[in-house]
C-alpha cells in the first residue's frame, strides 16, 4: 500500500512522531507555545443513572483436571440501590438493565441513560464480556496493555433511547492489592472473603450439581485455610447436601455475591471517605491517580502551570536524569572499621 | 521546590548570552525567587574538580547511565539548577547553545 503511494509521511512544525525523530538528541525547538496547554481544574459531575458491581466466576479446568481457556458460567452484580441478580453470562445484565428501564418508575430524564459498571481486576472479567457480547464501543482504554475501562451500547425500545454501560476495574483504585485484603483495609472485619476450590469446579461437576466436600478442598490453597473453615463456609451458604457433599452451584452463588458484596461496600466506603474528605467522586475518575493529579489540580497545585506535549516535551525530557544508583568512583568499595 | 509555570519559550540570543555570564547563572534564584527556570543545551568543559560523586553522566552503547569525571563531547541538557550545580561544585566552564524558559513558577505544592 506504501508502494501504491496510499499513505504519506505527516511530518510539519511541531508534528513530529517521537518514532520519527527516534532518539537522536534535539535542541529548543522554535515553537514551544503550540505545544503548551493549560491545565484548570474542572469540575466534573457525576454523570452516572446508576452504580453497579459485578463479578463472574469462570470454569478453569476441564474434567481430566487441564487447564482450559477459561470459560464462564456465573455472573453476580448488585446495585448501589440494593437491587442483586446473577445468571450465566453477561447477557443477565443487558437483559436486566433493559427490563429495569423498561419500568416508567426507574427511567431518569438525562439521556443516554449512562450505567457504571465496575469489576475487580477488569482485564480477567472483560474477556467473557468480549466472547460473548460483539457490540462492544470502539475506545477500549488500556494501561501497560491492562483493559481498565470499556463500553457498551444497550438500546431501549419504551426509552428510544440507548442505554451506555461503561465498565471500569476497580483494582486501580487499590493497585496490587487483593480483593480479600478490602475489609481490612475500610474495616469491615465481617465481610471476609470466603474459600473457593477454583479448580475443582469443572463443567461435567458444575452440571451434575453435587460436589464432594473432601476432593474440593484439596483444590482449596489460597489462604491456607483447614477443613474446618471450609466446611462452616459451606454451612454458612446453607449448601451442605451430606456428610461428604455439598450444592456446587450455591456454594459458588454464595461465593460469587459476597465477592461483589465486598467490592460494593468496600467501593461505597471508599466513595464516601472521598467525598467527605477531598469533595470528589471517585466515579469521575479512573484510578487512583487520576484522582491524586484532580485533588492537585484543586488545590491549585498547578495553576498557570501547562501540560506540554511534541517536541519541547521531547527537548525537556532529555533534561530527565532519574534516580541514581553508583557507588563512588564507580568502584566496589571494601572499607574495614 | 515549585513547578515551572507559564508558557514555555524558546531562549532568545540575547537571554543565552546573558546566562552564559557565570554571574548572571548564578544570581538566577537569589535575585527572584519567581524568575524564569530554563532548560539548556550546553557544552561543558572538562571538570576541573574531580569528585567521587561526579555531577555529570553519559548514556553508554549499553543504555546504562554513567556518571562520569572524564571529558563528554557532546551537548548536555539539564535544568539551569543541575548547570549551576555543576559549576559550582565542579568548576565547569559552560556554552549554552539553546534552551527552553519558562517565565512563571507556581510554588503551591
Amino acid at each position: 500500500m506504501f508502494e501504491c503511494g496510499m499513505f504519506k509521511e505527516v511530518i510539519g512544525a511541531n508534528q513530529y512522531n517521537y518514532d520519527l525523530v527516534g532518539s537522536k538528541p534535539i535542541s529548543a525547538p522554535s515553537e514551544c507555545e503550540q505545544d503548551c496547554v493549560d491545565t484548570a481544574y474542572v469540575t466534573k459531575s457525576n454523570h452516572f443513572n446508576q452504580v453497579l458491581y459485578a463479578d463472574f466466576e469462570a470454569f478453569t479446568r476441564d474434567s481430566a483436571g487441564n487447564s482450559i481457556e477459561h470459560e464462564d458460567f456465573m455472573l453476580c452484580f448488585a446495585s448501589s440501590t440494593g437491587y442483586r441478580a446473577d445468571g450465566r453470562n453477561i447477557y443477565v445484565l443487558t437483559n436486566w438493565l433493559e427490563s429495569w428501564y423498561a419500568d416508567q418508575e426507574h427511567v431518569p430524564e438525562a439521556r443516554p441513560i449512562e450505567v457504571l459498571c465496575y469489576f475487580y481486576n477488569l482485564n480477567y472479567d472483560a474477556q467473557f464480556i468480549f466472547n460473548r457480547y460483539n457490540k462492544i464501543n470502539e475506545q477500549v482504554l488500556r494501561t501497560n496493555g491492562k483493559v481498565i475501562q470499556f463500553s457498551i451500547n444497550i438500546w431501549s425500545e419504551p426509552n428510544n433511547c440507548f442505554i451506555k454501560v461503561t465498565f471500569r476495574d476497580a483494582l486501580m483504585f487499590f493497585p496490587a492489592t487483593p480483593l480479600s485484603q478490602l475489609p481490612g483495609m475500610f474495616g469491615e472485619a465481617n465481610l471476609e472473603k470466603e474459600i473457593f476450590p477454583y479448580n475443582y469446579y469443572n463443567a461435567e461437576r458444575y452440571l451434575a450439581g453435587v460436589g464432594s466436600i473432601s476432593e474440593a478442598f484439596l483444590d482449596c490453597k489460597r489462604g491456607n485455610p483447614t477443613l474446618t473453615d471450609f466446611i462452616a463456609s459451606i454451612e454458612k451458604a446453607c449448601a451442605r447436601l451430606g456428610a461428604d457433599q455439598f450444592d456446587m452451584y450455591k456454594y459458588c452463588l454464595y461465593y460469587c455475591t459476597r465477592d461483589v458484596e465486598i467490592l460494593m461496600r468496600c467501593m461505597e466506603k471508599f466513595r464516601t471517605q472521598v467525598l467527605e474528605g477531598f469533595e470528589l467522586d471517585i466515579n469521575n475518575y479512573l484510578s487512583i491517580s487520576s484522582l491524586s493529579i484532580a485533588y492537585q489540580k484543586k488545590q491549585g497545585c498547578f495553576d498557570s502551570v501547562a501540560a506540554i506535549s511534541g517536541l519541547t516535551r521531547k527537548f525537556l525530557n532529555q533534561c530527565v536524569v532519574g534516580g541514581r544508583c553508583m557507588q563512588a568512583d564507580n568502584k566496589k568499595q571494601h572499607i574495614i572499621g | 521546590m515549585y513547578y515551572p509555570a507559564g508558557k514555555a519559550h524558546q531562549m532568545n540570543p540575547e537571554q543565552i548570552a546573558f546566562y552564559n555570564i557565570p554571574t548572571n547563572l548564578q544570581r538566577l534564584d537569589e535575585i527572584d525567587p519567581t524568575g524564569p527556570t530554563l532548560f539548556v543545551e550546553v557544552v561543558l568543559s572538562q571538570a576541573k574538580i574531580c569528585r567521587r560523586f561526579p555531577l555529570r553522566s553519559k548514556i553508554l552503547e549499553t543504555g546504562v547511565r554513567d556518571f562520569t569525571n572524564e571529558e563528554i563531547a557532546e551537548p548536555q541538557f539539564m535544568s539551569h539548577i543541575a548547570l549551576q550545580d555543576a559549576v559550582q561544585f565542579q568548576g565547569f566552564s559552560y556554552r549554552i547553545i539553546s534552551g527552553v524558559m519558562f517565565t512563571e513558577r507556581n510554588y503551591k505544592i
